[in-house]
């Protein structure tokens, strides 16, 4: 039994490991992608500056600027795109699906690994291209290792969380023509509720805690929030969140596909 | 013999959402939409034994690649049994995808940016493949596929030829006991498509693999199947011996010829000339009567030849030539 899931595993590995090779295959838009980051956190530096002055605040929901700064730049390292609404919407329409379902594995799981392939170097240089300036744009803040530990976590879970919202929309194209409406309200969803743009902590009351129980702000704002400004009760408010849509939403990926892959009408025979 | 593919009263009827011209309909089809039925396939019903080999042919849209799909358990039935070494594809799937390759010659399984040796080895984990037998089977492929100089290529600096015989080999890395080629010669020169014949028969003669394959191409029929099912408006027309189907249906052969000279004084009288024009001559050959070789024979010895192109009767003659009987 074990041996037999360690072998079925390996396949996700060897899955995850190819998409890594195949993303750090494009270097010229590693490069672009890397002054894109540096563009954004001079904004978001110039942007907050300004409103933390004409504000005369030196807090907002019990954040400084330093803190709100460094979350909104983690949360830019987390942000993935939306690469499996976009494959999986492909592979259904052009009919590439013929060979990525007819393999011996779970196809969902296929995706996820994928996903992880190519969100893992995507970290990593956002990580490096945003630490050393940020340290010298914002300074340095403490984070304690158990923090960053558990960061991790929340993170792997939230990322885990935005691959399921995006196969459910992706996989809606075995009904729709063409599932762009779809991920355009997941875009502007997870901007406006998920604290993209502006902090949650700088939203209303009512709306804050409206936004707590719906997934969006679980994916990258969370987990940015225990980083700049841990807290164990919040750790443990934010996983159940995390899980509990998790389950939901891998059941009705699963539900999805399984419901869907009846429908599958594929062009040129 | 022992049958591997056995299919009973097969369906498979696609709903297609009629789309209206003009504004006014087009916003009556938004609140009530209406739906046509396409039946693809038609009732049909065959075995194939094992290490049989097939072919699937019909012209554009007659049910051959949803057949295919079907078989693969890619696409589900609308009514029927379909059972491949036992099992239903569409419900299993997955054990049936141990047992079985299919090559998409308008697909690709290759990793484009990649070379083809990254995709063998996740084929190999995705497959379960032991180290020792995954070995073992990639000498054996890149040996009998010339795959040497290919496999730290990227796939996308390879030729299409050269891609092909790459998606086969991935096909094949798992001994299939069983393989679906649907249109494996589409756009390959003939060099290319000689080669991806010469593999198949290799591997049904050194390995007893099962072949289904569906093309546009009479040569790779010829060529590689023995046997031919011919599929038209998702019914079986013709399920016999290719040599049968050669000897009835494609005893032509059509050759055009452009010389260095002036045509007029071509005149071959074993064969039919079907156009002239200048420097090239269209001529139909009756192979029961005559060969390609002894017209050739005669275009060499009287005039300059400076090409040559033999081509088979198009599918739909074959068919029309069927149904006439």
């Amino acid at each position: 039994m074990m041996l037999s899931t360690l072998k079925k595993s390996k396949k996700y590995f060897a899955l995850v490991f190819i998409n890594v090779k195949n993303r750090i295959s494009f270097q010229a838009e590693i490069i672009i992608m890397i002054m894109r980051n540096l563009l954004i956190m001079s904004i978001f530096v110039q942007l907050y500056s300004a409103t933390f002055r004409a504000a005369q605040a030196t807090q907002f929901g019990g954040l400084n600027l330093q803190q709100i700064l460094w979350l909104l730049i983690i949360i830019r390292m987390l942000d993935r795109g939306y690469s499996t609404v976009t494959l999986v919407n492909n592979e259904i329409k052009s009919g590439e699906i013929t060979y990525t379902i007819n393999r011996p594995y779970s196809y969902i799981l296929f995706h996820y690994a994928s996903y992880w392939g190519t969100a893992l170097p995507n970290i990593f240089i956002d990580i490096i291209s945003n630490l050393i300036p940020a340290y010298f744009l914002i300074g340095p803040i403490h984070v304690s290792s158990s923090a960053f530990m558990i960061f991790v976590l929340v993170a792997f879970l939230g990322l885990t969380l935005e691959f399921l919202l995006q196969i459910i929309i992706g996989l809606a194209a075995f009904w729709m023509e063409n599932t762009v409406g779809l991920r355009w309200i997941l875009h502007k969803s997870t901007i406006i509720l998920g604290g993209l743009l502006i902090p949650i902590a700088m939203y209303p009351d009512g709306l804050q805690r409206m936004i707590q129980f719906l997934p969006f702000a679980s994916i990258y704002y969370d987990p940015a929030l225990l980083m700049v400004n841990f807290n164990f009760a919040l750790f443990l408010k934010i996983v159940c969140v995390q899980i509990l849509w998790i389950v939901i939403l891998g059941f009705v990926a699963l539900k999805i596909f399984r419901q869907g892959i009846k429908n599958v009408s594929i062009n040129g025979g | 013999m022992e049958p591997i593919i056995k299919i009973n009263n097969l369906e498979k009827v696609f709903q297609i959402k009629k789309k209206a011209a003009g504004f006014i309909p087009a916003l009556k089809s938004f609140f009530k939409p209406e739906y046509k039925h396409i039946t693809a396939v038609d009732d049909l019903s065959f075995t194939i034994n094992r290490g049989e080999t097939v072919a699937f042919i019909g012209p554009n849209g007659a049910g051959k690649s949803t057949t295919i799909k079907m078989l693969t358990g890619i696409l589900f039935p609308t009514s029927g049994e379909i059972s491949v070494m036992g099992l239903n594809p569409s419900q299993e799937r997955t054990t049936l995808a141990y047992k079985i390759g299919a090559v998409f010659g308008q697909k690709s399984q290759l990793w484009y940016h990649l070379p083809p040796i990254d995709t063998f080895y996740l084929l190999a984990k995705i497959y379960e493949l032991k180290d020792t037998v995954f070995k073992e089977r990639l000498d054996f492929l890149i040996k009998t596929f010339q795959l040497e100089d290919l496999l730290n290529t990227a796939v996308k600096k390879l030729s299409l030829g050269q891609r092909m015989r790459c998606e086969i080999a991935s096909s094949l890395l798992h001994s299939p006991e069983i393989i679906f080629l649907d249109e494996p010669t589409i756009g390959l020169d003939v060099i290319a498509k000689q080669q991806v014949r010469d593999i198949l028969k290799l591997l049904n003669k050194q390995e007893n693999v099962t072949i289904l394959l569906t093309s546009h191409d009479a040569g790779d029929i010829e060529a590689v199947c023995k046997r031919t099912m011919i599929i038209n408006h998702g019914k079986i027309i013709f399920d016999d011996a290719t040599e049968k189907l050669k000897k009835n249906y494609i005893s032509t052969k059509i050759i055009e010829l452009v010389l260095e000279e002036s045509v007029d004084s071509f005149k071959f009288d074993q064969g039919k000339i079907l156009e002239k024009n200048m420097h090239y001559v269209k001529v139909e050959i009756d192979t029961s009567m005559s060969s390609v070789e002894k017209l050739l024979e005669y275009a060499l010895e009287n005039f300059k030849v400076i090409d040559i192109n033999i081509v088979n009767p198009p599918l739909e003659n074959i068919i029309s030539k069927i149904y006439s009987e």
